[in-house]
């Protein structure tokens, strides 16, 4: 009896299958690429990491000893989490809600200039390498702008050399992982203001909403959900992922690792040391922090509005 | 005794001599050969002199008289010759010359009277000459470049200046009596059969040609040279260009790359010079026609000088001027009062349009002149107030600097007027002399109120440097020539494509787009032979340059086709592993090679018989980081070390050596700073390592089981490495190349490949710096030990190649001395001097355009220099010794507990060590 009812199912689900045919031929060529280019290689790299990998001989299985040595022996990677940690509850929550509140403030704008403000903000995230300016403004020469007017006003005597002193490094990588965070997060929250329709405020209103903060909080962000929860994902998974703009800014490694993030320790081994078993094992772990990550975000996402 | 016995002999071998006067007659030459020397020398017969006639007094080094009745002078070799005049005068150099073949760019001599530089110039050039083939067409195909070859042949020409300041040659001022002309080659050797100091006389102007020439008819005759068909060139960068933007260009097709067009962006520095013959077919008067473009250097015109059959016929063609635009314009020679009839006689004539600087050269050799002094006076600034000066302080100038100050005035209002008399020369609008305003204002602004001066500095600085590249922008002359055309009638008669052809030819080259495969050039067609599958690299330019040195000399030679891809840096990794990679991969950085070797991926070279003669031919050092267990993974292309540039007009002014020894460099370093500069040096493991080799220490301790820096060498190099920044307060981040520009930092040791910039970027300086052997340290025996470290990149055969003996032909090809000197001499004559190839083959080193100074410097540095040698885990090291510096060099800038330098390199060892560790039991070593 038990057996006929999950048969009956299996069958309806196939047969669900066959009569939505078109929409599955429609949605294909998608998937297709997705699995090979996204699944497959996720797939691909946790197998990896069970194996030792020199990408030009065979891999050979090795069962957890990448992993062991990752976690008890790589006393640097233990150094990279606790930076990519600091960068990602830094820049991904920050750079989140400096989104949030900035979309806000030129939604209030006329629209004119609410175009011309967005892409001002929007600007540093196109703009691909733009944070290479800092590198001008904080260049270790003498005549680096901010050297240079420290040492004008008598602050400092030698120039400091900003990112290869460990005791900038990370606050200005934050700075400018900030600076250029403002990405598709923040248009698509910009997006979600714009769509508001006028009649929900009226309606709050006369219900006795009493400032903008409580039509922020009770109205516009629960209708925005889809687009918060889109923003913080990105966010989220690019503060993760934050490696080649530390390499460009503060050199590869940066000094004493102080600013090595997992994504940096995943390209030391995978393309300087050859080492892609571990690099995979590096890889899986990244994965499995940024899942958690963004469940973490949804639970928090849920509770907007109440 | 002996040099009497010697003089009286060389007297003996040199016989006859030779007729001085050769003034410009109607007879040509149809062989061009000879024909081209045939200058124009209107000669004072009293003050030439002849190298024949017995007048040779001493000889230096290799030089020596031929039996033919020349001077043979070497590269850095001299001889001296005796002359004696009969009126005191100003007299300019000619020199009766053949080059000697095979070491490319201009020879460069110096001379000096009595032992005297008497008109100011360290060295003069006298061009080679180049002949070129046939170009290959073929219908339906590409183009490809022709064969070029150096000729020797007996030239004569003046010493002009080749920056082109100066239209008029070199004049020298000599005295009644007998004096000693001493001749020094200086980069190339030289056979001299004559040389003179004449008088220089102008050219006849237009009028009176015509009016001698009034008897002559004009005629109903036309003869068109194609201008990429050329003869000669002066200079190898004058190639053959393809136009593919006019369907007006001869010759023309929207299907396949025509050479059809000669010069543009390359043929632009002074004294480079085209030959072109021209067959005319009956005597009379002719007018030139042109058609050109100069669409390089925007609202000005370039110039050249027209010489017929080697003399300029008459004034006003020493500057034709060519007037700049985007499209492709036809000239005809002539003024505002008409067209210039030119008489020539049926035959053969030789037709030359020669690079000048032209109506501005005047004003531009002001402008250098004046920025000289601006560097000067912008450094005594400098010593008042350091690089960052302190705007809210008055620093009273007036009292500290006033002649300066008042000699900046008068600059200021002379740059003034320069730009008003540039405006009215050229006709160009303000905007080209945007910089001369900017700078004059500026200036005037600064010395009416000094207390400003400290502010605007920094701006100062950087109009400078634009003022700089304005000047080097404004003396080249780019051009390039479709056609010249000889007609008896003064408008051009020949027929022009209209519309409609333009617009058929645009569709044309649309449909071409479709089906035309842009990348592949030559070789890849040919089944036959066995394809070799090479990648590089480097850039496109790189890449045509060897694909051209392919298709000539190896497919030929060796019977293989072969394909040549420009691929990103990470493309090899993968493709070996999926196993499509290419036969031979060129490029790579020292670690590359040995990171494939220990995974089995790359050939052992040594498995081949002739490695070992081979390999000799390459700089030891270069080689070592391709070399571990015994084994060669690669050979180098190039090799690179650090040099020591310095500034001899600074270390003129204030009396200051070249530094020998790092101690006398720390003294130095000192002595720089009171006056309020600097000096570089590497920062890093090649600024650790060349302290390190001096002191005898090493990097690894066998095949790199562990790292030698915890010894004592190790440590104490580290100390002394250190205290060049902490206590001589040498900076860590600093752009050599802008305040070696300004002075402020005159000297400093650089890789040596920065000559390569400075030479392109500071032409201001072009003559007061130079390159020598880095200092070293002075061991027991009193010998200086100059090592440094050295980096070099390779070219590696994949394993999985096929064709393992053919790809060692290849690699034995590309890196042999022939092709290394070839492809470095083309690479420079396509990209100019900035891309001065620095091989690491010994004897293709010497072939380059290095002086005899360079060369010398740079071989004595080569022998010094080592490697740091490539081992599994090796990476750790540079990355550690980066961390120790910053970790030591912070600590001291900001005065908080200084860090012990020998206690920061220990605090590294285990990690480095670990990591090496690990790495050799991964490979099982």
């Amino acid at each position: 009896m038990q057996k006929n009812i999950s048969d009956a199912k299996k069958m309806s689900v196939f047969r669900q299958m066959g009569r939505k045919k078109i929409c599955y031929l429609f949605s294909l060529p998608y998937m297709i690429f997705f699995f090979t280019f996204t699944v497959f290689p996720v797939i691909i790299s946790v197998i990896l990491s069970f194996t030792d990998f020199n990408m030009l001989e065979m891999p050979s299985f090795v069962g957890f000893s990448n992993y062991i040595h990752l976690f008890f022996n790589d006393s640097i990677f233990v150094k990279a989490i606790k930076n990519t940690v600091v960068l990602a509850v830094a820049v991904g929550p920050g750079g989140y809600i400096l989104s949030l509140l900035f979309a806000w403030f030129i939604n209030e704008l006329s629209p004119k200039l609410r175009a011309l403000v967005t892409l001002l903000f929007y600007a540093p995230s196109i703009a691909g390498n733009g944070y290479m300016i800092w590198q001008i403004m904080f260049s270790s020469d003498e005549y680096g702008y901010v050297n240079s007017i420290l040492l004008r006003f008598g602050m400092i005597q030698e120039p400091i050399l900003w990112f290869s002193n460990t005791k900038y490094m990370m606050m200005l990588i934050i700075v400018i992982s900030l600076w250029s965070s403002m990405g598709t997060g923040f248009l698509s929250l910009i997006a979600g203001f714009q769509g508001m329709d006028k009649a929900y405020y009226e309606a709050a209103a006369i219900d006795g909403i009493k400032n903008r903060f409580q039509e922020l909080w009770y109205i516009t962000l629960p209708m925005m959900k889809p687009q918060l929860m889109f923003s913080a994902v990105m966010s989220i998974t690019s503060s993760f992922s934050v490696g080649p703009l530390i390499t460009a800014l503060c050199g590869y490694p940066s000094t004493d690792y102080a600013v090595h993030t997992i994504m940096n320790h995943l390209t030391d081994y995978g393309t300087l040391r050859y080492e892609m078993g571990y690099a995979s094992a590096i890889a899986t772990v990244l994965f499995l922090v940024m899942i958690f990550s963004n469940t973490l975000i949804k639970r928090l996402i849920g509770k907007v509005g109440q | 005794m002996q040099n009497n016995k010697l003089t009286y002999f060389l007297t003996l071998l040199t016989v006859t001599a030779i007729t001085v006067t050769q003034c410009f007659t109607d007879s040509f030459v149809t062989k061009a050969e000879n024909a081209l020397s045939e200058f124009d020398f209107t000669c004072d017969s009293e003050v030439s002199y002849s190298a024949s006639a017995g007048q040779i007094s001493k000889l230096y080094g290799k030089a020596a008289v031929t039996s033919d009745d020349t001077v043979y002078i070497p590269n850095g070799s001299s001889a001296e010759f005796a002359i004696s005049v009969s009126q005191t005068g100003n007299y300019v150099y000619a020199m009766k010359y053949m080059s000697e073949i095979g070491t490319g760019g201009s020879i460069e001599i110096s001379l000096s009277i009595d032992g005297e530089e008497k008109s100011g110039v360290a060295s003069y050039t006298f061009p080679r000459l180049y002949s070129q083939g046939e170009i290959n067409t073929e219908k339906g195909k590409d183009d490809s470049q022709p064969e070029v070859e150096e000729l020797s042949v007996w030239q004569e020409y003046y010493a002009y200046d080749n920056t082109g300041y100066n239209n008029a040659p070199y004049t020298f001022e000599i005295a009644t009596g007998v004096h000693t002309v001493r001749i020094e080659a200086i980069r190339g050797g030289l056979y001299i059969k004559k040389l003179s100091f004449e008088s220089f006389n102008e050219p006849n102007d237009y009028i009176s040609y015509s009016t001698f020439h009034s008897d002559k008819t004009e005629v109903s005759a036309s003869k068109t040279v194609q201008a990429e068909n050329f003869l000669y060139k002066n200079d190898t960068t004058i190639i053959p260009k393809s136009d593919s933007t006019s369907a007006e260009t001869q010759p023309q097709s929207a299907f396949a790359r025509r050479l059809n067009t000669v010069g543009g962006s390359s043929w632009k520095t002074a004294r480079s010079a085209v030959t072109w013959e021209v067959d005319i077919p009956e005597s009379g008067i002719y007018y030139i026609h042109m058609r050109y473009r100069q669409n390089v250097k925007d609202g000005i015109f370039s110039s050249r000088k027209l010489y017929i059959d080697g003399a300029v016929p008459f004034s006003e063609v020493q500057a034709i001027r060519f007037e700049g635009g985007s499209d492709w314009q036809e000239k005809t020679f002539g003024n505002e009062n008409g067209e210039y009839g030119f008489y020539l006689t049926k035959g053969k004539h030789l037709i030359t349009l020669e690079v000048v600087v032209g109506d501005m050269a005047e004003s531009f050799s002001e402008i250098n002149e004046l920025m000289a002094e601006l560097n000067d006076i912008y450094r005594e600034i400098i010593m008042v107030t350091g690089s960052s000066p302190d705007i809210y302080r008055d620093y009273s100038f007036e009292k500290l600097i006033p002649q300066e100050l008042t000699r900046l005035e008068e600059i200021g209002n002379r740059l003034n007027e320069l730009e008003k008399q540039i405006i009215e020369l050229s006709e160009a609008d303000d905007g080209y002399t945007a910089i001369l305003e900017k700078l004059s204002y500026q200036i005037l602004d600064m010395t009416s109120n000094p207390r400003k001066i400290a502010k605007q500095l920094s701006r100062f600085k950087s109009n400078l440097g634009s003022l700089a590249s304005w000047l080097l922008e404004g003396v080249e002359q780019p051009l390039q020539i479709d056609w010249i055309c000889f007609d008896g009638e003064k408008d051009y008669q020949g027929e022009r494509k209209g519309f409609f052809a333009s617009v058929g030819f645009g569709i044309q080259r649309l449909f071409a787009s479709f089906v035309k495969d842009y990348n592949s050039v030559g070789a890849d067609e040919q089944s036959t032979a066995t394809t070799l599958k090479i990648w590089m690299q480097t850039g496109r330019d790189q890449a045509e340059v060897l694909r051209e040195l392919i298709d000539t000399r190896f497919c030929k030679d060796y019977n293989a086709a072969v394909q040549l891809q420009v691929v990103g840096a990470g493309t090899l990794l993968p493709s070996v592993l999926a196993g499509t990679g290419p036969d031979i991969m060129l490029n790579n950085a020292s670690g590359d090679p040995i990171n494939y070797a220990i995974r089995n991926a790359v050939t052992d070279l040594t498995e081949f018989d002739d490695f070992e003669e081979f390999s000799e031919n390459f700089f030891d050092a270069a080689v070592e980081p391709f070399r571990f267990n015994g084994s060669v993974y690669a050979l180098p292309e190039t090799f690179s070390f650090p040099m020591f540039f310095y500034r001899m007009d600074i270390f003129e002014k204030y009396g200051w050596e070249v530094p020998q020894t790092l101690s006398d460099m720390k003294i130095l370093a000192s002595e720089l700073q009171a006056k309020g500069m600097n000096m570089s040096f590497p920062v890093g493991v090649t600024g650790y390592g060349t302290v390190l080799y001096q002191n005898g220490g090493s990097f690894y301790v066998g095949e790199g089981e562990a790292t030698a820096l915890d010894n004592e060498e190790g440590l104490s190099s580290f100390e002394e490495y250190m205290k060049l920044y902490t206590l001589y307060t040498l900076p860590a981040l600093y752009s050599f190349v802008n305040r070696f520009r300004t002075g402020e930092m005159p000297c400093g040791v650089e890789d040596y490949t920065i000559y390569n910039t400075l030479a392109v970027y500071a032409p201001e300086i072009v003559g007061l710096w130079k390159m020598v052997p880095i200092p070293g340290t002075e061991k027991s025996d009193g010998t200086i030990d100059r090592s440094t470290v050295g980096t070099s990149v390779g070219t590696m055969i994949i394993k999985s190649s096929k064709n393992q003996q053919l790809s060692w032909e290849f690699v034995k090809w590309w890196l042999s001395e022939d092709i290394q000197s070839t492809y470095g001499r083309n690479l420079e004559s396509l990209l100019g001097s900035a891309a001065k190839y620095n091989t690491a083959n010994r004897t293709a080193l010497q072939k380059m355009t290095w002086s005899y100074q360079e060369y010398t410097a740079l071989t004595e540095q080569a022998e010094w220099t080592r490697a740091i040698p490539e081992v599994p885990g090796g990476y750790y090291l540079a990355r550690t010794v980066t961390f120790a510096f910053n970790r030591v060099y912070n600590a001291n800038t900001e005065q908080s507990v200084a860090e012990d330098p020998t206690e920061v390199i220990k605090d590294y060892i285990s990690e480095i060590n670990s990591e090496l560790e690990r790495k050799r039991k991964e490979f099982g070593l």
